[in-house]
């Protein structure tokens, strides 16, 4: 007689390590079917479950690695990732760090930026819900109080800095186009949900950056656009920062403007 | 104990929501897997208020792991609970199985050793689940390929003591226990004969894969004829019971899986000629 913890102990086992021999012995030999075979059903549906998973959630980088790579990416990853949550829909979370550091993909930087991308998407597309501030409610604010603004962005906003053109290529495949071949440079973008529950990007130049991450810490308006002066010209301090502005809240990642 | 016969519902899946919202199909229910709202927003919980407006809905999770020799897991205790206020279902089930140990989730229904160590375990667990939600939970008996040599009872000796002991519901699926039969090699109406009726609040009905001296159950097929003929008997057995079909694989559309469950509704009438639905209170 098996504690019920040893025996789970061992099913897990051979689930996960593929180590059969401990449970096959509590398994009753019935029929044609052999213990071994038996448990090897349960086998196979648990990297089946995982693999569809990765598959799911990875659609591009499915199609930029090629058959052959992703399954061996799915096998390795499963083997090398137990998952720990109770929704199949955190399982990937640790595939962009996998991919960085496991070769051959780390190999190629842009295969662990394509994976950190689509988890940025899958974010987005189920971050809590939150109210969208327009125009309106910007041009209603007495202009003597501009100063004092601060804005608070949407729930399912994410920021996404890459070292190569993955987001590009990401796209081109989308649209099912030959991608770009891949390219180191320095991009930014941000991803969000809009009111219709789509998730959309759009990339962000570096100074448009600079005011994301000055706003996320709470600066205010005044703050954001006396860094902004030491940055650019300070003629086009105030044209710039408003016309970035207006911009995100037409996106709807601004939830709200306080002050 | 009342029945609460709630009619035919289907599963409620990503690729029908907006035809749901569009078409209002004439269905009596939707049977909704927890765990898929179980976000902090976006289509899946929009399309869920939305069309709990118009059906009832029943709560249907998969990672309660009421078997497992972990302790129960607390945070997911916590958002089922939180989702029960939310939809205010009819009634919340998971399986009589388990899914997890040392905090690895197989994110499968494994089958247990049908022991009394198993028994006193479980029933102690539903018990607890039971307090913390402030309901009585139904229980689904799964489809397995291995049976343990530590086994005692029968499945359906298992299914039902614990059911008796922790005072909760069953939720029979009839194509899990037609799996079952053929990977065991026992008779499906010793199983149904071996269920109390009053517990039973829920049918399930699926398609699998025969693969000639297996069964899998792979819920991405139409109901086979020999689960339709089980189906009948379980009806004539048990009365009117709430009856919905599961698909998770192979999604055909809506109007396939409305079409199946006319057929259901069919085989229903003909055992049962009255039947009217009733809320639960
Ligand atoms: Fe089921």
């Amino acid at each position: 007689m098996h504690s019920l913890a040893l025996l789970q102990q061992h099913f897990i086992q051979a689930l996960q390590s593929g180590d059969v021999t401990a449970i096959t012995d509590t398994i009753v030999e019935q029929g044609d079917l052999t213990p071994d075979f038996r448990i090897n059903l349960y086998r196979t549906a648990y990297f089946l479950r995982f693999k569809e998973t990765l598959e799911t959630d990875h659609e591009i980088l499915g199609y930029f690695l090629g058959d052959t790579l992703f399954d061996q990416m799915a096998e390795d990853y499963v083997r090398a990732q137990p998952s720990k949550h109770t929704s199949l829909r955190y399982y990937g979370d640790a595939l962009p760090e996998f991919l960085q550091t496991t070769p051959p993909f780390n190999q190629h930087p842009i295969i662990a930026e394509l994976a950190t991308f689509e988890r940025l998407l899958l974010s987005a597309f189920d971050a809590p819900n939150a109210e969208t501030a327009n125009l309106e409610h910007l041009t209603q604010t007495p202009i003597s109080l501009w100063p004092n603004l601060k804005f608070r962005f949407h729930p399912s906003v994410q920021q996404l800095s890459s070292q190569w053109n993955a987001v590009e290529v990401w796209q081109a495949i989308k649209q099912k186009q030959t991608p770009p071949i891949a390219t180191e440079t320095r991009q930014h973008w941000i991803i969000w949900r809009n009111q219709q529950r789509l998730t959309e990007f759009s990339s962000l130049n570096t100074l448009q950056l600079n005011m994301f991450y000055r706003f996320l810490a709470g600066a205010n308006y005044a703050e954001v656009c006396e860094q902004l002066a030491e940055e650019i010209d300070a003629d086009n301090v105030s044209e710039m920062s408003i016309q970035c502005i207006i911009d995100w809240l037409n996106k709807g990642i601004i939830s709200k403007i306080v002050y | 104990m009342k029945n609460h016969f709630l009619g035919f519902g289907l599963g409620l899946r990503t690729d029908h929501y907006q035809t749901i919202l569009d078409q209002s199909p004439d269905v009596d229910w939707f049977e909704i897997i927890s765990e898929n709202f179980m976000v902090g927003g976006g289509k899946p919980l929009y399309y869920l208020d939305a069309i709990k407006e118009r059906y009832p809905i029943v709560m249907h999770g998969v990672s309660l792991s009421i078997g497992s020799s972990d302790p129960l897991n607390q945070t997911y205790l916590k958002q089922l609970k939180t989702l029960i206020n939310r939809v205010q279902p009819q009634w919340v089930s998971d399986h009589l199985c388990w899914t997890t140990h040392a905090h690895i989730n197989s994110h499968d229904l494994l089958p247990l050793p049908y022991t009394d160590e198993t028994i006193d375990h479980v029933v102690n667990r539903i018990k607890a689940v039971q307090d913390f939600l402030g309901r009585q939970i139904l229980i689904e008996n799964l489809s397995s390929y291995l049976t343990y040599k530590d086994s005692v009872y029968d499945e359906w000796t298992f299914l039902n003591t614990i059911a008796e002991q922790a005072d909760c519901l069953v939720l029979l699926d009839i194509n899990n226990i037609y799996v079952s039969a053929r990977n065991h090699g026992f008779d499906p109406m010793d199983y149904l004969k071996g269920i109390n009726k009053n517990r039973v609040r829920q049918f399930h009905l699926a398609g699998h894969t025969d693969n000639g001296d297996h069964v899998i159950d792979t819920h991405d097929h139409a109901i086979c004829a020999a689960v339709w003929a089980l189906y009948a008997q379980a009806l004539q057995h048990f009365g009117a019971v709430s009856t919905m079909i599961e698909r998770d694989d192979n999604i055909p559309e809506f109007a396939e899986l409305h079409n199946e469950l006319q057929q259901a509704k069919h085989i229903a009438q003909q055992i049962i000629p009255q039947l009217k639905p009733e809320l639960a209170s």
